[in-house]
């Protein structure tokens, strides 16, 4: 496989990993991150 | 309002976005993204707040066109002098009750943003008459950036620019930064005017912590809002560029929210006379700019002292380039300068932060505490 190929099977790969670690660390229990105000 | 931007189903939402209508124009996909952007807003936020999204975006619009088809040019610099104070009216309103809005009456997100949108949105259509319908539209109305920036410009949505890998790209970047900045955001301290007995070092500690809180939280999201804006084939400024790698106060605001610190530059330095009319002048204007830049995340104390600090180094700066001195490069000598300026704006603008963060009770008992 080319490179770019290889990249979007990578992004496959770690996107639900990183929206697993996402929704336990950062939806719940304690909110989002803090961005200091709507501005 | 910012979770929205992580959640699967709204890159779920704007996939299908961009792949649906491939075959039409790019006027045609400008409208119906514009339209699904209030749907969304409406889903997100109710129709209260929707309509006047909506209606700020129509009224803009419609200002657009009147200054594009004005005639005289009178006309339309009055037409144009009435639209900027009128959304620096709206602005100021939010800054000033938005509080007492979001309690009692509807839920207004980031109007300060909205604001921002327009004016440039205005001034381009003042400057150069070939802003359409559809990009004025989209100015005011795309859904992923209405909440935090970037504060694109007319000019974002004259082109297209599909780019899945790279909008996959950038939103897994947006998510790792987001979770790094809750981590971060672990050693931040709060409620400091109640700490009693806690060592400098936390106090120090907190303080690098909550600059790349800051860093990543922010700038997570809006790398989630260009992964948003790629999939559905507009490419949206950038806000970042490793801003704590800046070597001085001045190349940080080249480096760190660079649509706002472009917006002020464009719209309110340069018009000010910028650095055409000497030291003295663009020292003031430096500070006039910070000072706005400051309020313009609200009508704070905080924020005011924020801008003025900011305001004060960029005018010193400017004094030592034109007077040619270099106090860093004397202590350190020439090997250890670019790393040592490095710190130093690190430092300087991690402190000001706290002014940006802290309520003054809690300011005053943190600058207490970084003293062992």
């Amino acid at each position: 496989m080319k490179t770019r190929e290889w990249e979007i099977v990578g992004l496959a790969v770690l996107i639900p990993v990183l929206w697993t670690v996402y929704f336990c660390v950062c939806a719940a229990p304690a909110g989002a991150p803090f961005i200091y105000a709507d501005f | 309002m910012l979770e929205l931007l992580a959640l699967p189903v709204t890159w779920l939402v704007f996939l299908l976005a961009g792949l649906l209508p491939r075959n039409r124009t790019i006027v045609f996909r400008r409208f119906l993204l514009a339209g699904l952007s209030l749907v969304l807003l409406l889903l997100a936020v109710g129709w209260q707040t929707a309509a006047f999204y909506a209606g700020i975006g129509l009224v803009n619009v419609t200002l657009g066109l009147g200054l594009v088809h004005g005639g005289a040019t009178g006309r339309r610099r009055m037409l144009f002098a009435a639209g900027v104070a009128a959304n620096a009216a709206m602005i100021l309103c939010f800054l000033k009750w938005g509080v007492y809005f979001r309690k009692y009456m509807l839920f207004l997100p980031s109007l300060s943003y909205l604001g921002f949108r327009a004016i440039a949105y205005l001034t381009s259509c003042y400057r150069k008459p070939n802003c359409d319908l559809s990009s004025g539209l989209m100015q005011m109305w795309f859904f992923p950036m209405l909440f935090t920036g970037p504060i694109s410009r007319v000019e974002d949505f004259a082109e297209e620019r599909q780019d899945y890998v790279e909008a996959l790209r950038r939103l897994a970047l947006g998510l790792a930064m987001l979770i790094a900045a809750r981590l971060a955001g672990a050693y931040v301290l709060t409620d400091v005017a109640r700490i009693e007995g806690l060592a400098a070092w936390h106090y120090w500690v907190g303080i690098v912590a909550n600059a790349f809180e800051f860093y990543w939280s922010f700038a997570g999201y809006t790398s989630l809002v260009v992964g948003l804006g790629l999939m559905v084939g507009f490419k949206l400024p950038e806000n970042f560029n490793r801003p704590y790698s800046a070597t001085s106060i001045s190349d940080f605001w080249r480096r760190w929210h660079m649509s706002l610190s472009y917006w002020v530059r464009d719209y309110l330095y340069i018009p000010l006379g910028g650095n055409r009319k000497g030291l003295v002048r663009k020292c003031l204007n430096l500070m006039v700019a910070m000072i706005v830049m400051g309020l313009w995340h609200g009508l704070s104390a905080n924020y005011l002292l924020w801008g003025l600090a900011h305001g004060t180094l960029l005018a010193g700066e400017s004094v030592m380039a034109h007077l040619q001195v270099r106090p860093v490069r004397s202590l350190v000598g020439a090997r250890l300068y670019v790393p040592a300026k490095v710190a130093l704006t690190f430092v300087t603008v991690s402190l000001l932060w706290l002014v940006f963060r802290y309520p003054l009770p809690d300011l005053k008992a943190y600058v207490g505490g970084l003293v062992p």
